[in-house]
């Protein structure tokens, strides 16, 4: 089984749509059905979940739990990093900075986890200062969603404590799709993921999840900050679902139940007449 | 209460309000999961809809029972520490349930609410109503709670969780929730209405929760509370009903023998309401509390809403006469009613 960080380099490399860059990967389990176990962005049980920082020599890498307490995090050799639960549960935040003279680079990654439940809301991590530049989602997915081809999601471009405006902000995929949209003058900015599975199978744990990454570049006061922001999406459930077919159930079920109303009627009548 | 306001307006009220802070509340208390009031509410709010401010407890079971109890059973882990999110759901559950205890469902519930506006719907465009289901079928139907609870909340989804049956029962009450189809659409999401073509037991769940939507729909107009009978929260409720602070209580009298109206009035069809001469709690499994067996109780204090001694509301005659006007001339306007004296009077 090719790790697929290999996949997703191999064809950003292919494409050139982008330079090697700061940024998280998750690295999958070989079962494709070992998936089907989470639900709606549920993850991090038992053995722990192993994600790949990508192009990350000199970076310092942490875990940002959702109470904003700092876990520093060392990467092996190959970038591999096993998360292990927390005793949190909620939304948590890789985060990789690696700063050099005129170069300010942060990779994120959020990620759920299993745990005791935490009164602190995803609001306070994604609104936290963790980089410059930032890329905020807006919002995140919430339980029993998470994203998926053909999804229309929304972000926030944050510079310092400002909106970001006009900047441009790409997206690339671990299919091979390349978009690019620029920021409102809020600094909002929306994407459409690509329904770009090459063969999507029927149902949700028949497909691995492919792998889509934002990345944003601003150069301020002499320095160039490149901040990416990155996460797991899934093929879009329409493939396998009809909706004209729901419709036409319900419509079934509603004649069949005036059906119904009207037969025990009729048979009470004759029966009274009886 | 006012000549005006009555106890069922004052509960219609305060269930469009839930139903509008339940369905769209995130705006208020905050997009996130953990923006929210429990994740174990004791009505059906739905997780489903992204809009929710807080979503039913029956989804934090079934996950439970799938992923941490069914899979630890499996794998050999411990057991008590897998059980532990149950506890944590149930005693959340709990907390809440004691403040209103069943009350949630008949003022609080969002689906419980919409099947009263069908009803009125029926009501309002004249059609023949069916006011009390017969005691034989409210008799048979009565188990079904207690299955659907049983089954499709615990058992299925431990026997996913453990392996025996497929992934697609790990949960299976969700799959067939009218309240998931309800409250999704109301939201402005129709992606809840569709037919799972990827293996046959998505399929026939989604061709279930479809028909049931369906049904519900139809027999809504015509029959009160019809999924309600059959709700696995109403059995959840009914065995824990004893521990809440709000109780229906009865003094019975002779009179109540020849009489019978609290029965009628009874959207639930509890007929024990009027037959029970001896036990002074008459909180029934099948009661929502919601208060109209009190308001259309004739006889002085017979039935009372209590809030451990307190009295909340009690019957009365002079309420029971106005209400009981108030209710006529209610049921009196409507399309049919009003399209035939438009008829009568061209002619
Ligand atoms: S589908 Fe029904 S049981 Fe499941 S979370 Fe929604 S309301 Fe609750
Ligand atoms: S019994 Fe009716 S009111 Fe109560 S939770 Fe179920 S659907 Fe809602
Ligand atoms: S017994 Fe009374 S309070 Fe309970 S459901 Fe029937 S009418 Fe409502």
């Amino acid at each position: 089984m090719i790790p697929r960080t290999l996949i997703l380099t191999a064809l950003l490399a292919l494409t050139g749509t982008t330079q090697a860059a700061l940024s998280w990967s998750s690295q999958l389990p070989p079962n494709p059905h070992a998936d089907h176990a989470g639900h709606g962005g549920h993850g991090g049980r038992g053995a722990g979940t192993p994600f790949i920082l990508r192009d990350g020599d000199g970076a310092t890498a942490q875990l940002r739990l959702p109470t904003l307490v700092r876990r520093a995090l060392e990467p092996d050799a190959q970038g591999l990093v096993t998360l292990q639960p927390s005793g949190l549960l909620s939304y948590h935040l890789l985060l990789a900075t690696r700063s050099s003279p005129g170069r300010e680079e942060v990779a994120l990654r959020y990620h759920y986890l299993n745990g005791k439940p935490s009164d602190a809301s995803p609001s306070l991590l994604v609104n936290s200062r963790k980089a410059t530049l930032d890329i905020i989602p807006a919002p995140l997915t919430r339980e029993h969603q998470r994203y998926q081809a053909n999804g229309a999601y929304h972000y926030l471009l944050r510079y310092g404590d400002l909106p970001l405006a006009n900047t441009e902000v790409r997206l690339t995929t671990s299919n091979g799709s390349v978009l690019s949209t620029t920021s409102d003058h809020r600094g909002r900015l929306s994407f459409t993921l690509p329904d770009d599975f090459p063969e999507v199978q029927a149902g949700r744990g028949a497909n691995r999840p492919a792998e889509f990454l934002l990345s944003a570049t601003h150069t301020q006061a002499g320095t160039q900050h490149l901040t990416t922001l990155s996460a797991d999406y899934h093929a879009d459930p329409a493939h396998w679902r009809s909706a004209l077919g729901g419709w036409l159930a319900l419509l079934g079920g509603f004649v069949g139940g005036l059906a119904v109303v009207q037969f025990s009627r009729n048979s009470s009548e004759e029966n009274a007449r009886d | 209460m006012t000549d005006r306001l009555n106890l069922s307006l004052l509960r219609k009220l305060v269930q469009l309000l839930a139903f509008l802070f339940l369905v769209y509340g995130s705006a208020i208390v905050g997009f996130y999961t953990a923006d929210k009031i429990s994740g174990a509410l004791p009505a059906l709010a739905c997780a489903y809809d992204q809009q929710t401010a807080d979503y039913c407890t029956l989804i934090p079971f079934q996950h439970q029972m799938d992923h941490r109890v069914g899979m630890v059973i499996n794998a050999g882990g411990d057991l008590l520490k897998a059980l532990l999110p149950s506890l944590i759901t149930l005693g959340t559950f709990l907390l809440m349930f004691v403040v209103l205890n069943k009350a949630f469902c008949g003022w609080i519930c969002p689906l419980g609410f919409f099947q009263e506006v069908l009803s009125l719907i029926g009501q309002k465009l004249g059609l023949r109503r069916i006011e009390s289901l017969p005691e034989g079928l409210v008799l048979r139907v009565r188990p079904f709670k207690w299955v659907i609870l049983l089954l499709l909340v615990f058992g299925l989804p431990l026997l996913a969780g453990l392996g025996s049956v497929g992934h697609e029962l790990g949960s299976p009450y969700c799959s067939i929730c009218p309240s998931r189809i309800l409250t999704t659409l109301a939201a402005g999401d129709t992606s809840q209405v569709y037919l799972d073509t990827s293996s046959d037991g998505y399929f026939v769940l989604s061709l279930i929760a479809n028909l049931l939507f369906g049904l519900m729909l139809a027999w809504g107009l015509f029959v009160r509370q019809p999924f309600c009978r059959i709700c696995p929260m109403l059995a959840l409720h009914a065995a824990f009903r004893s521990i809440g602070l709000v109780r229906l209580v009865k003094q019975g009298k002779p009179r109540c023998e020849k009489c019978g109206l609290c029965a009628k009035a009874c959207p639930m069809d509890i007929r024990e309401i009027h037959t029970e001469m001896e036990q002074r709690d008459v909180l029934f499994a099948d009661c929502t509390l919601c208060g109209r067996c009190v308001e259309f109780c004739p006889d002085k204090e017979v039935l009372q809403l209590k809030y451990v001694t307190l009295p909340l509301f009690k019957a009365d005659p002079a309420y029971f006469k106005r209400r009981k006007q108030a209710q006529g001339q209610w049921e009196k306007r409507n399309l049919l009613a009003w399209w035939r004296k438009r008829r009568g009077g061209a002619a």
